[in-house]
């Protein structure tokens, strides 16, 4: 599975969606996710790929990932995992 | 009962869209409803519903397209869920109880009970208990002697309100309440272990005393219930020892709450399902106690502080504070706290993997 269709399932579970409800350009509201359900999305996302996402919970909007879309965040796991790698 | 939508809207204080004079007999999820319906749509994700069922009329999300929705009149509901309180209210003609006071009824000739209260059968009211004007009471309640309660109480089958208790006006008991039980409040001849582990945090020696016997601190205060207040199934506010307990006006307690003995919750609070106060502790005015939370005892927790679902509160809290966790801390240091652990095992994980790293050559020389 690539990093696009993990991220998606991993947001489609928190929004209890089935992931082709899930689109690019949806937001985390658009989608029903709160901020506690942003914070278990992030922890998914990190034990999925085994990365450290630059995020803080208190302030979502000030971290350096960028959560503003399913696009954006999909761009901003594969920046992590590719700098991993 | 029926109503027209032109009605419903004027006590929301808005015009109706469209036709005004649909006649409605109740409120119904889009969905379901029937066309004498009042469908509840408040946002765009009951669109969908609507073309399903078949509703005339409905209370709509603000900016919808109400004539595009199929429907012939609609009200626009800038804050949706108190348009619901209000249609709500509108629509609820309340428990059936019969006016007067049924024949089953015990009321003793000397509690005074006021005009038109609707009293219903097997219920017990003691001497010199005193209920207001209008009250509604149904069957199997039990009132205590010398209990005041004031004007417009619901108060629902099964509530037993015990002796020195005050209870404000328009207040709401539901089903299987208890009101003044006497406090949980027991003390030992000399210190027990209990009273010193708070300050050793249960270090040094257990001491065991020679006599064990918990001695019953009785409880004389009654409890003091202000007005609108709201007291959901099953929950117990206990009787204070030489005060009343207090809860404050306008205060709504759901279900399975348990208030303990002197406490004194402030106004407009919201204490949710099986939310505990343990003895003694205070609740400043417009607190929310999540479900689950519970605060210990001899605590202070200021106004507008809100502690979310299952935390449990072991000190004070200053005003305006949001708690979480167990312990309760603020709820940024809990996300904060939360975080670190949830990557604790991939951190233990990565620095076990490097400390083999190093150790295995160490080993091979």
């Amino acid at each position: 599975m690539d990093v696009a269709a993990k991220v998606i399932a991993i947001i489609a579970e928190q929004a209890v969606l089935d992931p082709s409800d899930v689109k690019p350009e949806n937001t985390l509201e658009d989608l029903g996710i709160d901020s506690l359900g942003l914070v278990e999305s992030i922890f998914a996302i990190e034990e999925a790929f085994d990365i450290t996402v630059p995020f803080n919970a208190n302030d979502p909007q000030a971290s350096d990932f960028d959560i503003s879309s399913v696009a954006a965040i999909i761009t901003a796991v594969e920046g992590l995992v590719a700098a991993q790698s | 009962m029926t109503f027209r939508l032109g009605d419903i809207a004027a006590a929301l204080g808005v015009e109706a869209l469209g036709d005004g004079d649909i006649v409605l007999r109740g409120a119904a999820e889009p969905a379901l409803a029937g066309p004498d319906d009042l469908a509840i749509a408040l946002s765009p994700a009951w669109a969908a519903g609507l073309a399903q069922g078949r509703a005339r009329a409905a209370i709509l999300w603000p900016g919808a397209d109400w004539q595009a929705l199929g429907l012939s009149g609609a009200i626009a509901a800038p804050r949706g869920r108190l348009a619901v309180a209000r249609v709500t209210a509108l629509l609820d003609d309340g428990p059936a109880i019969a006016p007067g006071i049924h024949a089953t009824a015990v009321i003793d000739p000397l509690a005074e009970i006021g005009a038109g209260a609707a009293i219903g059968p097997l219920t017990v009211i003691g001497a010199g208990a005193r209920v207001g004007a209008n009250a509604r009471i149904e069957g199997q309640v039990s009132i205590a002697p010398g209990v005041v309660i004031g004007a417009d109480a619901l108060i629902c089958a099964g509530v037993r309100i015990a002796r020195r208790v005050r209870i404000g006006d328009r207040v709401v008991l539901q089903p299987n309440v208890v009101i003044g039980g006497d406090g949980f409040s027991f003390v030992t001849a000399t210190p027990a272990h209990v009273e010193t582990a708070r300050e050793t945090l249960g270090r040094g020696p257990v001491t065991v005393p020679d006599d064990p016997t918990w001695h019953r601190i009785h409880s004389l205060g009654g409890v003091v219930i202000g007005d609108d207040v709201e007291v959901g199934a099953g929950s117990t506010i206990d009787a204070g020892t030489i005060r009343a307990t207090q809860v404050g006006r306008g205060t709504k307690i759901d279900n399975l709450v348990q208030v303990g003995h002197n406490v004194i919750v402030g106004q407009d609070c919201l204490l949710c399902a099986q939310a505990g106060v343990a003895g003694s502790s205070r609740v400043g005015d417009r607190v929310v106690l999540g479900g689950k939370a519970g605060v210990a005892d001899n605590l202070v927790i200021g106004d507008d502080v809100v502690v979310g679902g299952g935390s449990v509160v072991l000190s004070n809290v200053p005003a305006g504070r949001v708690m979480m966790g167990s312990p309760a801390t603020r709820m940024d240091t809990h996300i904060e706290s939360y975080k670190a652990l949830r990557r604790l095992p991939r951190l233990l994980r990565d620095g076990l993997s490097r400390q083999n790293k190093v150790s295995n050559p160490s080993e091979n020389d």
